[in-house]
């Protein structure tokens, strides 16, 4: 097995190198979370005083940003398109790449190299790139500005990392499990549905967090691909309140707001998830 | 019960052959074990009679019915891999049953199948258990277990074993033996252990390379090997090979000239043999002896291992031949040492230039 390679010098002592290692990682999550924090408290503040007291504690947590954020600037409707949105496209994601990953990882074909190796190239082309021919084929389809397009959108756009990521996982599984099922009698699909798909829920759900959280941020393909103000996501209704803004002279604790709720769901993801998560990820890399 | 045979098999993975023309017959409720070394292609051919290996060319039948393309279902095997191979996420009662579960058996008959298993194992205990809570052993009997589950005709064993440690490894050798016996199916079982092969087996078959070297009891292979690979392949440690000189043959009589020296009479039909070129001695270690006086062979010591109810000498002869004796009991040799050897003339086995046994036809 080869060592890990430290970023930090060789000669170092070892006490030394956890020190520093503490020191960046710690610094890191620090300055991080110091920010976290600071916007949930400047949401929690009145304009007024975010600007005379920025650094100070909001005892008086002034929940009105986020009614006023909720209701006016219509981030509930935002937030339940997006909730909406995402979570079709990530189901649909796995229901589309989980037996395609199975196939490329464990099929015996003659194209399986190809169509691998196709896929790894879709990893590779820049989204601006299909900003165009998208909005020209949605609305080809009569699926311009609708969420439906736009899910179908995520999905064809996060398969080829979906599949990437679970092929490898698939194969990292023993293929004894799989002689073992044909010898109790079980079909492909068989083999696929009882055996080999219980055994890669860690990867799934992995590649599941991962996309959920890089959809839900999403920002160019729906503004390209989304008009109307009733369907919007949460990245473009921050859009249009920060847009806003310049006209209406700033409510500063409101876009706070805004920001905390489009970080919860994603931050929430993390805290209950990430050991599986985690674990997920080695699982699938160390075998 | 079911008997197998297998007619001029081949099997390749690309251009690289790795089953030759075997031929093979086993008969209903035979123990056949297949034995050769790593990569020999024991567990291709047995992953073949499974199903799970299509191959390239010849016959497969299974009770006389043709069953080459047949899937493993069909073929009515049980298959004990080396890693086990339960399904991690499933209970011991969910592994055992689960081939009647894809059968669509009724759970109720799942349930009185399992429980009929798991008290013929020793399993009751465990059955809510998950594989990673079990023991090597535990995981053992649970995989095989889940082989008896659909009351099979064969039973196939890719290396069982090999996973345990000695002392467990011996423990379930000695329940298949049970099994075995109390079953009376046929079972065919691959491994590279020798010691499993000779005390497991009613038949032993040798690969090497692809190709059966050869068929028999495990005595009568240990006995009277066909060429120098099986002779080599059986007993631990291997039996010697000594180059031999100046040989004459005067009838029944073959006298050659040992390293060393020494002049050795072995008497046979040497009729097969293909002359005295290359002629090689085959003697096993324990049939060595080490004498005080002139022996026939002088060796000497280079390295000793006590093993405590034996002392294993390993050494040189003349010419810088490897040469290794067993001797019974615990014994004060030191590297460096020279000795006299002398050895068992009814023991002795004469291979040609070719490797074949010239003395098979010994009487």
């Amino acid at each position: 097995m080869k060592s890990r390679k430290s970023i930090l010098p060789r000669r170092w002592p070892r006490r030394w190198k956890n020190a520093a290692s503490y020191i960046i990682v710690g610094g890191w999550s620090g300055f991080s979370l110091f920010f976290v924090l600071w916007v949930v408290f400047a949401s929690l503040k009145s304009t007024r005083k975010l600007f005379s007291k920025p650094w100070s504690i909001p005892y008086d947590p002034a929940f009105g940003n986020y009614v006023k954020t909720w209701v006016s600037s219509r981030f509930g409707d935002y937030f339940l398109n997006s909730l909406l949105v995402v979570s079709l496209s990530v189901l649909v994601l796995l229901i589309v790449s989980t037996p395609a990953a199975y196939v490329l990882s464990r099929g015996k074909f003659r194209s399986r190299q190809v169509i691998s190796s196709f896929l790894v190239f879709g990893m590779g082309v820049p989204i601006p790139l299909l900003f165009v021919p998208l909005a020209v084929i949605m609305a080809k389809l009569g699926l311009a500005d609708t969420l439906s397009g736009l899910g179908l959108v995520y999905v064809a756009v996060s398969i080829p990392f979906t599949v990437f990521v679970l092929q490898g996982f698939f194969s990292s599984l023993p293929s004894e499990l799989e002689s073992a099922a044909r010898i109790d009698g079980c079909k492909d699909w068989q083999i696929f549905w009882h055996v080999m798909l219980p055994l890669a829920k860690p990867g799934i759900l992995t590649v599941a967090i991962l996309n959920f959280v890089g959809l839900w941020n999403e920002f160019q393909l729906a503004l390209v691909l989304i008009d109307s103000p009733e369907n919007r996501t949460l990245s473009l209704g921050m859009y249009s309140l920060i847009t806003s803004m310049k006209y209406s002279g700033g409510d500063w604790a409101g876009l706070f707001a805004g920001v905390t709720i489009v970080m919860i769901p994603t931050i929430a993801l993390f805290l209950f998830l990430s050991d599986r998560m985690i674990s997920g990820i080695t699982m699938g890399g160390v075998k | 019960m079911a008997s197998v045979e297998l007619k001029d098999i081949r099997k390749s993975f690309g251009n690289v052959e790795v089953i030759r023309d075997v031929n093979l017959k086993i008969s209903e409720g035979e123990f056949v074990v297949l034995v050769g070394p790593s990569g020999c292609g024991k567990s291709t051919l047995l992953r073949c009679i499974a199903g799970l290996e299509p191959v390239t060319s010849g016959t497969l039948l299974l009770d006389g019915e043709d069953m080459t393309d047949a899937d493993p279902i069909s073929r009515g095997v049980a298959m004990v891999f080396q890693s086990y191979a339960l399904y991690p996420h499933m209970s011991v009662a969910e592994n055992i049953g689960f081939g009647l579960k894809i059968a669509g058996e009724s759970k109720a008959a799942i349930k009185i199948r399992v429980l009929e298993i798991a008290k013929f194992l020793k399993l009751e205990m465990l059955l809510n258990r998950k594989p990673k809570e079990l023991s090597g052993g535990q995981r053992q009997r649970v995989a095989i277990g889940r082989a008896l589950a659909r009351k099979p005709g064969i039973f196939l064993f890719d290396e069982p074993l090999s996973n345990l440690d000695a002392s467990l490894r011996a423990e379930m050798r000695v329940e298949l033996a049970k099994l075995h016996s109390d079953l009376g199916n046929t079972m065919i079982y691959v491994t590279h252990d020798q010691v499993e092969a000779m005390t497991l087996a009613d038949r032993m078959v040798i690969l090497n390379a692809g190709q059966i070297e050869q068929e028999g009891p495990p005595l009568d292979l240990f006995n009277r090997p066909a060429n120098k690979f099986v002779a080599g392949f059986l007993g631990q440690p291997p039996m010697n090979f000594i180059r031999v000189n100046d040989v004459k043959l005067n009838g029944r009589i073959l006298t050659v000239e040992l390293p060393g020296g020494g002049k050795l009479e072995v008497r046979g039909d040497w009729g097969a043999l293909n002359g005295t070129n290359g002629l090689e001695i085959g003697i096993r270690p324990e049939d060595v002896s080490v004498v005080a006086g002139a022996g026939k062979l002088p060796m000497e010591i280079d390295v000793v291992e006590h093993l405590g109810d034996q002392t294993i000498l390993y050494g040189h002869l003349d010419g810088r031949q490897p040469m290794t004796v067993r001797l019974a009991g615990q014994l004060d040799y030191k590297a460096g040492q020279k000795l006299q050897l002398d050895l068992s003339p009814d023991r002795l086995l004469v291979f040609d230039l070719e490797g074949r046994n010239a003395n098979l036809a010994k009487t």
